[in-house]
């Protein structure tokens, strides 16, 4: 048990008509801590998150709040609030009403309520909008009361269930770090569940990557995109080109045929393996002896930031992005340090 | 987009024209007539005690069928639209297949039900409780507005919590409401418009009903329905028929503008 730990999930899982949806999973979460869970629509995220705030029962599995089991506690008994999402403000109620509504079911002084409304608006940037109706506000600002609301009965834990879901990119942006201040301001635990690899990575402390119903990684956002544990999380955290290969000895792996320096060890003799190797990080050179790899260019996009080009070679199809253009048709080289090449065991193969 | 609006309107506003706004003008034309000149005779009669009290026991009774109407309507339509929707669909067609009855002879139906030798003191009888009288009172009448109206009183309030967000009710809950306080804060304050439908649906046909009284009543209570009916059939009084419906017409009014102004009065305190 750790000392700092506010939530712990154990072997939870659950079935909708004989589909298991949420299968074994385990997860701890410490205090202050922002915990994302991250998965394509269907990962069991969302059920995760809805038995955590009490929404769902659990079938089998335990749910430890500050180390009690919760499982049979009803949602208005639990310490803990959510941010729907998509907001399910009380459309009868104006703002400050709406922000109210969990004091007024605690029964706290009514001068207490008017200061903590005020202070919410503030937090959320909102000030002076207690009167104002919930359907004259725009998205972004629902947003905000939504989490008002749930943050001024000061829970120890918060859950977000995609909240930023119906807003547009740009709006998206300006949430994220309103939220992740919100968060170190408050000093509140959150989980967050969104399907938006950008979005965790850019806010969380830890990120479980979900498929299937089963965690397929745990980590801090820069252990789950620097090395993924196997295909599935390569694939969905950010893009990668994922090549099998032959790891021949420590620090030496054959892909393509080719064979390359590399930083891991501790495989056995000429195991098969993945590697991920990120379009960011491949070399273009011209396609002479040096290169190791030569292939030509099929298509070029251009992606703002830089070009994004797909390369053919003799075993398989790359994707590079590059600030350097090249054109199809082009015959060009490639090559990448020893530190960009990822290795995962094959038998850390997606669980499903 | 207005012309072609106006050019599909006439033939209602036609039809309106000739069955609604004509005998309407008619109605109120021979409000104010007695033998063909300019009275206010009509509406005098109506203001004495006698006929007062035909108002406000017509008011009275209808008030009372709507209160029940509500109080079983609202947990039937709230229990119906908890259930999955094949469920909730079997329920909705037991809801409606009396309205496929003619209205008399479903009315007709309860008298052997609660007549003096009929179904229901037969078995007070068998059971040695003895003989109630139900048929011709008063409870008989509410009885039988209750049961012809009630499904105009569930059909509204349904349809507003059928499309009601879940989600909504799952907020409250996280935030520290309890069943109780889920429906007195939220289902309740947001199916007002059902209710408010609801209430006028079963108001107006039971305020201005004749039949129900004649059949279950037994003629006892005279309803205000009773009135107009007798003044145009039996007494052939057409003028004094015709004042009486106006101020029928004009309570019904007066009943919908104040529930309209409460369920606006609700939305704008928000």
């Amino acid at each position: 048990m750790k000392k700092n730990e506010i939530l712990r999930i154990a072997g939870l899982t659950k079935s909708y008509s004989g589909q298991r949806v949420v299968d074994q999973i385990s997860l701890s979460i410490d205090r202050n801590e922002f915990l994302t869970l991250l998965g394509p629509s269907g990962c069991g995220k969302t059920t995760t998150l809805r038995m955590v705030g009490g929404f769902e029962t659990p079938d089998s599995g335990e749910i430890f709040y500050e180390n009690q089991i919760i499982n049979a506690i009803p949602p208005y008994r639990r310490n803990i609030n959510t941010v729907f999402q998509n907001y399910a403000l009380f459309p009868h109620l104006n703002v400050g009403d709406n922000i109210a509504f969990g004091l007024r079911c605690s029964k706290k002084q009514e001068k207490e309520i008017r200061l903590k409304i005020g202070e919410m608006l503030e937090l959320v940037n909102l000030p002076g909008f207690e009167k104002r109706s919930i359907a004259s506000l725009s998205g972004g600002q629902q947003q905000r009361i939504a989490i008002a609301r749930a943050l001024v009965n000061e829970p120890g834990l918060l859950l977000l269930d995609e909240p930023l879901g119906a807003l547009d990119l740009k709006l998206r942006q300006g949430m994220q770090n309103e939220l992740k201040r919100i968060q170190k301001q408050v000093g509140i635990t959150f989980i967050y569940v969104t399907h938006d690899q950008e979005e965790a990575l850019s806010m969380s402390d830890n990120i479980a990557v979900m498929n299937g119903g089963r965690i397929q990684q745990y980590g801090t956002p820069v252990d789950i995109y620097n090395e993924p544990e196997n295909t599935f999380v390569a694939d969905f955290i950010g893009e990668s080109n994922i090549i099998p290969g032959i790891m021949k000895k420590d620090f030496l792996v054959s892909l393509a045929g080719v064979d390359f320096a590399c930083v891991d060890k501790g495989f056995r003799e000429n195991e098969n393996i993945n590697a991920v190797i990120r379009p960011e990080d491949i070399i273009i050179s011209s396609p002479d002896e040096k290169a190791a790899l030569r292939g030509k260019v099929t298509s070029t996009i251009f992606r703002g930031v830089h070009w994004e080009m797909t390369v053919e070679t003799d075993h398989t199809t790359w994707l590079i992005h590059n600030t350097v253009q090249a054109s199809p048709g082009d015959n060009i080289g490639m090559s990448f340090e020893p530190d960009a090449i990822h290795i995962m065991r094959k038998d850390r193969e997606e669980q499903v | 987009m207005k012309n072609r609006f106006n050019r599909y309107a006439w033939p209602y506003a036609l039809w309106a024209g000739l069955i609604i706004v004509l005998p309407l003008l008619v109605i109120v034309a021979f409000s104010f007539t007695k033998d063909g000149s300019f009275s206010l005779d009509g509406y005098k009669l109506f203001f004495t005690p006698l006929y007062l009290q035909v108002l406000f026991k017509s008011l009275d009774l209808a008030v009372k069928a709507t209160l029940i109407c509500l109080l079983v309507g609202y947990p039937i339509a709230l229990l119906i639209s908890r259930e999955d929707s094949r469920r909730k669909n079997t329920l909705m067609l037991l809801l409606m297949l009396p309205m496929w009855i003619n209205f008399l002879l479903k009315t007709y139906a309860w008298r052997p039900i609660l007549g003096n030798t009929g179904l229901l003191n037969s078995i007070l009888e068998a059971i040695g409780l003895g003989k109630v009288q139900f048929l011709y009172t008063e409870g008989a009448v509410l009885l039988g507005m209750v049961y012809n109206f009630i499904p105009f009183m569930i059909l509204p309030i349904l349809s507003v919590l059928d499309k009601m967000d879940y989600k909504l009710i799952e907020a409250a809950r996280d935030l520290g409401a309890d069943n109780r306080r889920v429906f007195f804060k939220v289902i309740l304050p947001l199916s007002l418009p059902g209710i408010i439908s609801g209430i006028s649906l079963v108001f107006m046909p039971s305020v201005s009903t004749f039949i129900i009284p004649v059949i279950l009543g037994g003629g006892q209570d005279m309803l205000i329905g009773n009135l107009i009916e007798r003044q145009f059939l039996k007494v052939g009084n057409w003028n004094f028929g015709s004042s009486i419906s106006v101020i029928l017409m004009l309570v019904i009014l007066s009943t919908m503008i104040i529930l309209s102004l409460f369920d606006r009065e609700k939305r704008g305190e928000t």
